[in-house]
């Protein structure tokens, strides 16, 4: 991980990691061809058409496959010839990275406890809990934000729009 | 016409309309002045609002929105030298020398003047145009609209900032998307491991994970971040109408090319910014002055990006096609409220795009004094800690998506787009095709199977038609074009390395 020379933040930036834009479009690649795969799979076995003048079922996604299918092993192929110093390499620079993934994980936790907490609940905490992973530390802000935000949903969601929440 | 207009400006008799059109505004204005959240994150964040809301008072909102967000960037852009949108770069290029030189005011004033002037013009124009164009959409078959839809999406992959190989894997992914759930024509379930499925991908929470989610991730990269001081607004007073006058020649000139450039699928305001501000230089008898605080700079950019939103509408309501991905995310909105844009919209559902062209002028007046008024408030926006944007996206989002079909399943869908669409932007895929592709997907699978019913299963359909076989030229040359570029700067960055190649 190295340092960034970004500390105009009350909460200094924790530095970044640096990952070779190819390596990543590689890595994508490789998984959206499997992802293809399934679905060129899933595809060819769809039922076949009733007349002869259809496609069918499968037929255009066949097509958006193969179309997708090119489109992915060209990006492989450039991310490939860049890696290997055939063209100019950039880099993907991700900051702060172990709070994006708490927060990433909070977002999940949200979503899985929103039946269970009930709505005002949920919202309160995960909103507290994602100012702080995002670097707030003042205390008044966090809870003045997840209240008033509580507030506002209730305003506008259930008093205004009528939406019934668990 | 005449008719169908006045009932347009008629639906403003009602509190409520007026209510969603300020709303929109001042929400427009705040996104805006927001350095990294657009119109298009705005327009997602404000579609659970419009839930059980009249299509009218929705729509007028959503517009208001994305037109005010569009000029939001902009105070920002000049007076913290910070673009609040993409489309507002070309200001900041002139607008903060000005605030440098101490006229920061009079940058404002004529930045929201001919702001809302652009947008009065190609309301103007939008109203002569997207009529017409539905009426002769009418006489499309199936072969046109599927090469119209093709059309759209190759321009988006094609003027999208990046690589276009990206901007077609995006693309396949968003096609790929679309397929998911019942197909159209025999009702077989495809792709679909849960009965949810069956009706489609939920689009709401899709546009809400990939926008707004995603952006929230980014917001945490950022942190907390110092309070940006921002300049006086000196020359507020000193300034004329006379000096607004001298400007006219550019500002219709801008307002001209930023429609026509925001009809173009894909090209969107930031390429009418730059484009009316390249033209503006050009013309202008004091060029030397651009960059370093030249007004008929900020006048040109101003006016141009603020001219294609109305461009971007005329695709959408006339053909179904969406211009721009704040037009793809508005499909979403309006197909909630069951309406479907296209050609039919014009006799099914006047009441929309009449009331949308009448929104458009009575906006004008209304984002001018909203942003007249409030230009210190909008420029303190861009110091709302990061933490506390992001923890209100994520709440909306959340709710929202909740709230589109009063279960989980959308909340499910939401989050998992919202993490994908941050790992996708960390690849540089960019994430308009993919929305583009998931609303244009269906109908391009339809309209490409009617047309080999139609035509008993030969291909012929797609090369015998004039029209369909221009469409699909430009969709070839939209993907070709971009690809030559490229190994041409290829070709002469190994000749500059070694002349002998």
């Amino acid at each position: 991980m190295e340092n960034e020379a970004l500390n105009k933040g009350e909460e200094p930036v924790q530095g970044y990691v640096r990952i070779p834009l190819s390596i990543l479009e590689i890595a994508t690649g490789v998984i959206v061809l499997a992802i293809l795969s399934w679905y060129v799979v899933q595809a060819y076995h769809l039922p076949k058409p009733f007349n002869s003048t259809d496609v069918g079922a499968g037929g255009f996604p066949l097509l958006v496959a193969i179309g997708t299918g090119i489109a992915t092993i060209s990006m492989i192929g450039l991310a490939v010839a860049r890696h290997m110093g055939k063209m100019g390499q950039a880099d993907s620079r991700w900051r702060r990275p172990l709070f994006v993934l708490i927060v990433a994980l909070l977002l999940v936790g949200q979503a899985v406890t929103f039946e269970t907490l009930g709505v005002y609940l949920c919202v309160a905490l995960f909103s507290a809990a994602i100012m702080v992973a995002a670097g707030e530390r003042r205390i008044l802000h966090v809870l003045g934000v997840s209240i008033g935000l509580v507030a506002f949903v209730y305003v506008v969601f259930a008093l205004a729009l009528n939406v019934v929440f668990p | 016409m005449i008719e169908n207009l006045l009932s347009g400006f008629s639906a403003f008799g009602d509190p409520l309309v007026w209510l969603s059109l300020v709303f929109g505004s001042l929400v427009g204005y705040l996104i805006g002045a927001i350095p990294g959240l657009g119109p298009s994150l705005g327009v997602a964040l404000l579609i659970p609002f419009t839930y059980g809301l009249d299509p009218v008072v929705s729509i007028v909102g959503l517009v208001a929105l994305y037109a005010a967000a569009e000029y939001g960037g902009a105070i920002t852009a000049i007076l913290i030298n910070s673009p609040g949108t993409s489309a507002a770069v070309a200001t900041a290029w002139d607008g903060y020398p000005l605030s440098q030189q101490g006229k920061a005011g009079e940058a404002l004033l004529v930045s929201i003047v001919t702001s809302g002037i652009g947008i009065f013009i190609s309301a103007l124009f939008l109203l002569f145009t997207a009529v017409p164009l539905s009426e002769f959409a009418l006489r499309f078959g199936p072969g046109e609209y599927f090469a119209l839809a093709l059309v759209g999406l190759s321009l988006v992959v094609g003027l999208a900032e990046g690589s276009v190989v990206k901007g077609a894997v995006a693309m396949g992914i968003g096609l790929a998307l679309a397929t998911v759930g019942l197909d159209t024509q025999t009702g077989t379930p495809r792709f679909a491991a849960s009965v949810e499925l069956f009706e489609g991908l939920p689009l709401v929470p899709v546009l809400l994970g990939l926008y707004a989610l995603s952006e929230v991730l980014f917001l945490v990269e950022e942190g907390v971040t110092a309070k940006i001081k921002s300049a006086p607004l000196g020359g507020w007073r000193t300034w004329n109408w006379k000096g607004l006058w001298s400007l006219n020649g550019v500002v219709f000139r801008s307002s001209v090319l930023g429609y026509i450039i925001g009809i173009i699928p894909g090209a969107g305001a930031s390429i009418a910014s730059f484009i009316a501000y390249a033209v503006a230089k050009k013309t202008s008898k004091t060029p030397e002055r651009f960059g370093k605080g030249s007004i008929e700079g900020v006048a040109a950019s101003e006016a141009a990006n603020n001219a294609a939103v109305s461009g971007a509408m005329a695709p959408l309501l006339a053909l179904g096609i969406p211009g721009s991905p704040t037009t793809a995310v508005m499909i979403g909105a309006l197909m909630i409220q069951g309406i479907q844009p296209g050609p039919l919209l014009f006799s099914r559902n006047p009441e929309i795009p009449y009331t949308i062209f009448a929104s458009l002028w009575i906006g004008v007046p209304v984002m001018v004094f909203i942003g007249l008024a409030g230009a210190r408030a909008w420029a303190h926006v861009a110091n709302i800690p990061g933490p506390a944007i992001a923890a209100i996206v994520a709440g909306i989002s959340l709710v929202g998506a909740y709230a589109s079909e009063g279960t989980m399943f959308p909340v499910y869908v939401m989050t998992a787009f919202g993490i994908l669409g941050y790992l996708l932007r960390k690849v540089q895929v960019p994430l308009a095709p993919i929305i583009l592709a998931l609303v244009l997907g269906e109908m391009m699978e339809t309209n490409f199977r009617r047309a080999l019913i139609t035509s008993h299963g030969s291909l012929e359909i797609f090369y015998t038609s004039p029209l369909t076989v221009a469409l699909l030229l430009t969709a070839i040359l939209a993907f070709a074009l971009p690809a030559v570029g490229f190994i041409r700067k290829r070709r002469r960055a190994a000749m500059a390395a070694d002349p002998s190649v």
